[in-house]
């Protein structure tokens, strides 16, 4: 054979792959990218931040009007359940504002967003900055055949067969409760007299150590980036919410002083024509001094969440 | 530009293999040469415009030698130019990268601020290879051109392989217009399609493992701490092979025969055959342009003498890799590893290829720790994984299962060990290379399933690029 019809066999050969890859990522359009977004349906099945970084471009801003900012806390508020609004839970585990701003920039640009709701917690602004080598630019381009795209659709076929229990839906909600990959690093809520248990460790450490947690250091960059989430959600015409998620009354107390000098430091980057909304003070103090309300030492349990979610809903709907 | 980039593979190397062939087939050879500097030294200029001065002044300066050394009668005053050359040439690189190494102790933090060029400790020393072969009458003087294709060829200029002019006569002699014909094409794109295999695939499969164990703040298991060493052994061969084997492709497509850097080191059963097949280019110019000339410098060498040598140009060989203590312990365990073999070897006692291949990969792959540590006391925590001085069995499952990618990347990764151990070696690929439909098709789906890992992450950079 030729060298001349070996690279013409070769040639025809790599364009064929590409085009069926390609073609069939196009058609499947698994991240709503390349079609028409409005009226679609698409979930996160494994990659959250890869999933959630490619619906900001055009799924949210088509089919939602609010966007949720937040890290493992508010994942499991289903905003499915927000009669006055179409919010998108864009909460990430283990995310902070650097990674959320990425998601708000693309969300924002198309100007159809009218609230940006931020669930602030020291979580989210202790560190500054890429915390994966996911929800880069190239993700964009992995959406068009990539080992990430793969596994995704595996997914989906798995999920949509029975065969793998889907914890996303539509809105970008995580229901943690029972996830075995969840439960492996922050416990199961099976058992409330664990958690309380759970939690009096966390509390008598506190009082042992006379130091605040170190995650109540916040980090500049991290409050840049709050501020630059506000700035782009004003620019944008979107209202903004600022959201203190609930903390157990009994460990609150403890962290009082830390918390209060932890809200005092944010109010120097939230805009004046925001809107506060914080779960701690006193018409929330029956839900917070029961464990059963939550997961562990800070994340919600499953009704608890329902109840914060019908509050949003009726503090929107007011708004 | 990364060999593994799009833009590399899709705009950079098309274009300039058909603009180069296309010179050529109407017969300008002068002007396919300079097209090719110009793409070489734009390549090479993509790493960083602030790199090229560098480059530009090390071409010129050797240029010069290189005839001066020729054209001198007297031999007295050839001696001092070569000597004159290797200083310069030395001397350069050993402030620009070793300065941190050699002033930091004595306080000067300051002189890291100056970036170390791309590929200089490769391009110094092609340049001190040719400056010698101009001594010993093995090569001619280039013209200013041709020296500086021959020094900047982008398909070697970041990372080798070494080579001396004789080994790319056919880049710098002029050719008729048909030398370079299609038949270089079909080879070179296949030597392309393993090589990216290798790294986008291979190599990054290995990738995730070994960030995992180095990624641990807690001492690691037994288990934990071979999984991450043999993991790295395997990513530094995958990654350095398959850039080598992309770099030999390119070149082949230009109807330019790079000499191979790698023949299956891993299956050797002992360190001698070991450096015969690891980095052969590095190995070759250690033992020409150091170890030979130690030797010589003694009358009657004897044996202690070639293992001193020895151990003297590990030890350079190692510090060669960076400007970092563990990169000398390396270079000197190999040499010391070397001279045992050669003691053992002396005795005439053999031991069976099963313990000699065991011992010989524990020992490369444990060495390598050095090569991966960020400094001496990560080294030494990994060691003591590797020793068992903590806990024996465990494995974080969730940090080195965990993940959603992470089955895939096992399952590829065990393919992996079975390629290097079982499947013939590139060389064997390209030696054995046919014009066949069959082997279009391979290549061709191989290309296509490394363009989908490619596309999965941002592409990672070879290894030795920081060398």
């Amino acid at each position: 054979m030729s060298s001349k019809r070996f690279c013409s066999i070769w040639a025809i050969t790599v364009l064929a792959g590409i085009v069926a890859i390609v073609g069939s990522s196009l058609w499947l359009d698994h991240y709503a990218l390349f079609g028409d977004p409005k009226g679609k349906v698409r979930k996160v099945y494994r990659s959250e931040r890869t999933s959630k970084y490619l619906h900001s471009f055009r799924y949210v801003p088509s089919n939602f009007d609010g966007l949720l900012l937040g890290a493992s806390i508010s994942a499991n508020w289903d905003t499915s359940r927000l009669k006055s609004a179409r919010v998108y839970n864009a909460s990430i585990l283990g995310a902070n504002f650097f990674e959320e701003a990425l998601i708000a920039d693309n969300a924002l640009s198309a100007g159809r967003i009218h609230w940006v709701i931020a669930c602030v917690h020291p979580y989210l602004t202790n560190t500054h900055g890429r915390k994966s080598e996911y929800m880069t630019p190239e993700e964009y381009r992995s959406a068009l055949g990539s080992l990430n795209l793969f596994i995704e659709e595996a997914a989906k076929l798995l999920t949509d067969h029975g065969l793998m229990t889907g914890r996303y839906n539509e809105y970008g909600a995580y229901d943690y409760t029972g996830d075995p990959d969840f439960e492996k690093t922050h416990g199961s809520q099976s058992d409330p007299n664990a958690v309380r248990r759970a939690m009096q460790v966390y509390i008598d450490q506190r009082i042992k150590s006379g130091k605040p947690e170190a995650q109540f250091s916040i980090s500049p960059g991290a409050l840049d980036d709050l501020r630059g989430i506000f700035a782009t959600a004003t620019q944008h015409g979107a209202k903004v919410l600022v959201v203190y998620p609930p903390i157990y009354s009994f460990r609150f107390e403890v962290e009082r002083a830390d918390w209060e000098a932890y809200w005092s430091t944010l109010a120097t980057v939230i805009p004046p024509e925001a809107t506060v909304l914080n779960f701690n003070l006193p018409p929330y103090d029956v839900g917070r001094a029961d464990i059963t309300n939550f997961h562990d030492s800070r994340h919600l349990s499953k009704k608890y969440a329902v109840y914060l979610v019908s509050e949003l809903d009726r503090f929107l709907a007011e708004h | 530009m990364l060999f593994t980039s799009f833009e590399y593979l899709f705009v950079f190397l098309p274009l300039l293999v058909c603009v180069f062939l296309a010179l050529r087939r109407l017969g300008f050879d002068a002007a396919s040469r300079y097209w090719l500097l110009l793409a070489s030294l734009g390549f090479y200029a993509s790493d960083g415009w602030l790199n090229l001065p560098y480059l530009v002044l090390s071409i010129v300066l050797n240029a010069w030698l290189g005839a001066k050394i020729v054209h001198c009668a007297d031999p007295k005053m050839k001696r001092q130019f070569l000597s004159f050359g290797l200083v310069a040439n030395i001397g350069l690189l050993i402030v620009i990268k070793y300065r941190v190494l050699l002033l930091g102790p004595f306080g000067f933090t300051s002189a890291g601020s100056v970036a170390v060029p791309s590929g200089i400790s490769f391009f110094t020393l092609v340049q001190v290879m040719y400056l010698t072969d101009c001594y010993e009458g093995l090569a001619k003087p280039n013209t200013a051109i041709n020296h500086a294709l021959f020094v900047s060829f982008f398909p070697y200029v970041m990372m080798g392989p070494l080579v001396r002019t004789r080994d790319v006569q056919s880049l710098l002699a002029p050719q008729d217009a048909r030398a370079a014909a299609l038949d270089d094409i079909a080879p070179g794109i296949e030597q392309i399609c393993v090589g990216l295999f290798k790294k986008t695939v291979f190599a990054q499969s290995f990738v995730f493992f070994v960030d995992t164990g180095w990624g641990q703040n807690r001492p690691l298991t037994f288990v934990e701490a071979w999984i991450t060493t043999i993991a790295f052994a395997f990513e530094l061969y995958f990654d350095f092979s398959g850039y080598s084997d992309m770099a030999v492709g390119a070149a082949r497509l230009l109807g330019v025969k790079l000499p191979a850097n790698f023949d299956s080191p891993y299956k050797c059963k002992s360190v001698i055959e070991f450096w015969r097949r690891w980095h052969i280019t590095l190995s070759n110019f250690i033992t020409t342009y150091m170890y030979t000339p130690l030797l010589r410098a003694r009358k009657k060498p004897t044996f202690s003498w070639a293992m001193c040598a020895t151990v003297f140009s590990m030890a350079v060989a190692g510090l060669w890799h960076g400007a970092q203590w563990t990169f000398l312990i390396f270079g000197i365990l190999h040499g010391v590893a070397l001279a045992i073999n050669h003691l053992w070897r002396k005795t005439k006692r053999r031991i069976p290829s099963a313990l000699g291949w065991t011992l010989t990969f524990a020992f490369v792959a444990s060495s390598l720790v050095l090569f991966r540590a960020p400094d001496m006391g990560r080294a030494l925590k990994m060691y003591n994984g590797l020793l068992g001085a903590g806990a024996v069995l465990g494995l974080d499952r969730e940090a080195f299962l965990g993940g959603s990618v992470t089955l895939v990347r096992v399952v590829v990764a065990l393919v992996g060990v079975v390629v290097c151990f079982f499947a013939p070696n590139s060389n064997t690929i390209a030696k054995s290379f046919e014009s066949s439909g069959r082997r279009a098709l391979i290549g061709a789906v191989l290309f296509v399933i490394a363009l989908v890992f490619m596309n999965s992450l941002s592409a990672k950079e070879f290894i030795y690029r920081e060398f």
